[in-house]
């Protein structure tokens, strides 16, 4: 279903069209649906909560006491550690701005030219 | 420039906002959930193959600027074609691959009961082999029978772990007390396995006269293939049995 028009799209200026888009995108990134697959900025939505969940997780494993209840805190602990790495994320994604979201979005549709200059770069420095 | 540059964005962003909605998935999954669209893997061949297309066509210039260039224009690219051409794939993934699939299965279906297609095309296939081999062999005699005319250049032997020089007079004389004959091929990558298990010695020698380093038949037992590792043209010369 398109809700906008291109006569409705067109008359929006470069800047409210760039921010329309960011909503767009942003809304669905952070949704629990699959509607937008695996977008550029979804993708960086799960690698975050990835890494914000391993460090969470092993960083509380190493704070729980060796007492009979550890098992009961671990467990109660994973959950929490992912609810907290989701959190951040969204926090994260939301706090960077409108711009650097689609900095990196940009820089992985571009893939291409990431790599490249990943490449450039790696070989400069030997 | 730089106005028609951010209009043709524009565009694309304009394009991308309206397409949006139309390619979000359902939100309670009704119908199969792909994970990595079929849009998706498309732009992403596309993107591979104008890159390999890019980078050919700019190795004028420096590889950095090339690099850059062909990464971003083949992203662009694809996105152009994904915007213009979507319908065409489109249609080519949803009717004329299955259509055509489908189609295919009839006519072999068909076309094996009524005239025996498979059967006949074995017969054809094992026909066209036997032409080959007959091809590849008779290439391999025509190539034997080239005796060499070398004038100008030394080979080396290899005995007994030592180096010492020896003309073509010297390789012809050798070769002919065992009743061999020389032959001195083009220059050559690759020489046929028929060939070389017929050979008795082997000798390279470089263009314009240069010497060579020979590699006796104890070094190069029954090979399956010979080929030099060396990017300049080098000729070959091999004492075989007739």
């Amino acid at each position: 279903m398109n809700i906008y028009s291109r006569e409705d799209l067109q008359k929006l200026t470069y800047g409210e069209l760039h921010r329309l888009e960011d909503e767009l995108l942003h809304e669905n990134e952070v949704a629990g649906s699959w509607r937008i697959r695996a977008s550029a900025g979804r993708m960086v939505y799960f690698v975050l909560t990835a890494f914000f969940w391993f460090t969470y997780f092993w960083s509380g494993e190493a704070l729980i006491p060796k007492t009979e209840a550890k098992g009961l805190i671990q467990f109660v602990w994973f959950f929490t550690s992912l609810f907290l790495s989701g959190l951040s994320t969204t926090l994260l994604w939301k706090i960077i701005g409108m711009k650097t979201r689609q900095f990196v979005r940009l820089s992985l549709h571009y893939w291409p030219v990431t790599l490249g200059f990943l490449v450039w770069v790696s070989h400069l420095s030997h | 420039m730089l106005d028609a540059l951010k209009d043709y964005y524009r565009e694309k962003r304009i394009h991308r906002i309206l397409t949006f909605y139309h390619e979000a998935q359902p939100i309670l999954g009704a119908g199969k959930i792909r994970f990595i669209s079929r849009d998706a893997w498309i732009h992403f061949l596309l993107t591979v193959l104008g890159f390999l297309l890019f980078s050919n066509l700019t190795r004028f210039m420096p590889p950095t600027v090339s690099l850059f260039f062909s990464a971003y224009a083949a992203v662009e690219l694809s996105d152009f074609i994904m915007i213009r051409l979507t319908g065409f794939f489109d249609a080519i993934f949803d009717y004329v691959l299955p259509i055509g699939f489908i189609a295919l299965i009839g006519i072999l279906f068909w076309g094996q009961k009524h005239y025996n297609i498979l059967g006949k095309a074995q017969v054809a296939l094992s026909e066209y082999h036997k032409k080959k081999n007959r091809e590849l062999h008779s290439r391999i005699q025509k190539n034997i029978a080239n005796v060499g005319s070398g004038e100008n250049w030394t080979i080396e032997e290899f005995s007994l772990g030592k180096v010492k020089p020896l003309t073509l007079q010297d390789a012809r004389a050798a070769c002919g007390r065992r009743n061999f004959k020389i032959y001195d091929g083009e220059p050559f990558h690759f020489i046929p396995p028929l060939v070389l298990n017929k050979a008795a010695h082997f000798w390279y020698r470089g263009v314009n006269g240069t010497s060579g380093v020979q590699l006796g038949p104890g070094e190069v037992t029954k090979p399956s293939s010979f080929i030099t590792y060396r990017t300049e043209p080098m000729y070959l010369t091999l004492c075989v049995k007739p």
